[in-house]
């Protein structure tokens, strides 16, 4: 199983895993947005990185997973930016 | 406020303290401790001692485990500082755009969105829907494609009807010029991030489209904020309007917020909401907050429709009812 299938099929089992097609909508196949999430969490844990909107918005199929962590596992995803500021105010 | 059992570890009970529970008369969805445990991320014995030190049971299940309001388990979650809690989770990744820098707030994106709608009364699968459209138009985009289905058929779990629509969103940069309303949004700033007097916390629908109940309880999101918002601008003089939305990512999530005819002429949005829950991420560029004030991002989806009224709307068995409406939006390259 590829990484990117084997972290999703931590997540959503195994089973489910292997019913979805590289293509497939993983929203509309049935994986919810708690899964969606922690997914994402898992990525940033397992390679020491936060992930940015850009990277969150390919975990929308099995084949978006897997070219993110392509790109993670050659070290391509970028720690994103600063701690929080104060709010600012006139 | 409810009492803190010493069970708890420090976070949990700073989280339980400051809870402020959804009345028992507002209750409109409960979950079982299972559902529980998978919102909060936590062991059984924290969430047996946030039971034991206050948190409202709601009743209890055919097996005798308590049952518990839903709002009131995502926001001891929010509050824990846990890391792990759904509603953390859900804001940190939402906002994650927030921390990145405002250019990519800005110019235009395409989306498809697509959106489900489900009746929630069932056994009456005639009568026609209104759904709302939406309008990226009011922040200069474009709704390049809008069909809608009526997916047919009742089932028990309700009605259904879809739509599909493949937008250009504009985030655009607009600053506000009238100096009572950056008064006025600061002020709200301030009151919910440094003085506290209102807490952010999600809220069932009964109190959130009640801006006044909820500024009772001291309690304040994005429908409540964009009503009371809207009533202070135009006690000032100004043009103002709410306006229903959605923010699209990996999740989606319903929003609402401000809009008001500024001195200039030109509408700016107001949406400290927002600002708030991309400060409570604490990863926020510190440029958002006043990017809350006038303009909107490039995945803000305006809807045809006010804060606290429902984007679809079933009419069977001679009355609307209640639905409940999935959006769920993918970038387009």
């Amino acid at each position: 199983m590829s990484t990117g299938r084997a972290l999703l099929a931590e997540l959503i089992g195994p089973a489910f895993t292997a019913r979805l097609g590289a293509g497939a909508d993983l929203v509309r196949s049935g994986v919810n947005s708690g899964d969606l999430v922690r997914l994402a969490l898992l990525l940033e844990e397992r390679y020491g990185v936060a992930l940015s909107a850009h990277d969150l918005e390919e975990l929308r199929t099995v084949d978006g997973i897997e070219a993110l962590v392509d790109r993670l596992e050659a070290g391509g995803a970028v720690r994103s930016a600063a701690d929080a500021a104060p709010i600012q105010s006139d | 406020m409810a009492t803190v059992s010493r069970a708890l570890t420090d976070q949990w009970s700073v989280a339980l303290a400051g809870l402020v529970p959804v009345p028992a008369r507002h209750r409109e969805r409960v979950v079982s401790q299972v559902e529980a445990l998978g919102i909060l991320g936590c062991s059984q014995a924290t969430l047996e001692g946030l039971v034991e030190g206050g948190l409202p049971v709601a009743g209890m299940d055919a097996v005798g485990e308590p049952l518990i309001d839903f709002y009131d388990i995502i926001n001891v979650g929010l509050y824990s500082g846990s890391g792990v809690s759904l509603g953390e989770l859900g804001g940190s990744v939402l906002m994650r755009f927030a921390a990145e820098p405002p250019d990519r707030w800005l110019g235009k994106r395409r989306w498809e969105i697509t959106c489900e709608y489900r009746c929630q009364a069932t056994g009456f699968p005639d009568g026609g829907w209104t759904i709302a459209r939406p309008r990226p138009d009011v922040s200069d985009g474009s709704c390049d494609e809008w069909a809608r289905s009526q997916a047919g058929g009742g089932s028990e779990r309700g009605f259904l009807a879809a739509a599909r629509g493949l937008l250009e969103l504009q985030g655009v940069h607009r600053q506000v010029v009238a100096p009572a309303v950056r008064r006025v949004f600061w002020e709200w700033l301030n009151d919910i991030v440094v003085g506290q007097r209102l807490r952010f916390q999600w809220l069932p629908p009964s109190i959130r489209s009640e801006p006044e109940l909820a500024r009772g309880l001291g309690l304040i999101e994005c429908v409540s904020a964009s009503l009371m918002l809207e009533t202070e601008v135009r006690a000032l003089g100004f043009e103002a309007r709410t306006r229903t939305g959605h923010v699209l990512g990996l999740v989606s999530v319903e929003h609402a917020w401000t809009e008001f005819r500024d001195d200039d002429g030109q509408w700016k949005f107001l949406d400290p909401i927002l600002a708030v829950v991309a400060q409570r991420t604490g990863r926020a560029h510190p440029d958002f907050a006043e990017f809350c004030l006038g303009s909107i991002a490039n995945r803000v989806v305006p809807w045809d429709c006010p804060a606290g009224e429902a984007l679809a709307v079933h009419h069977c068995h001679g009355a609307p009812s209640h639905v409940v409406t999935k959006v769920a939006g993918a970038a387009v390259p």
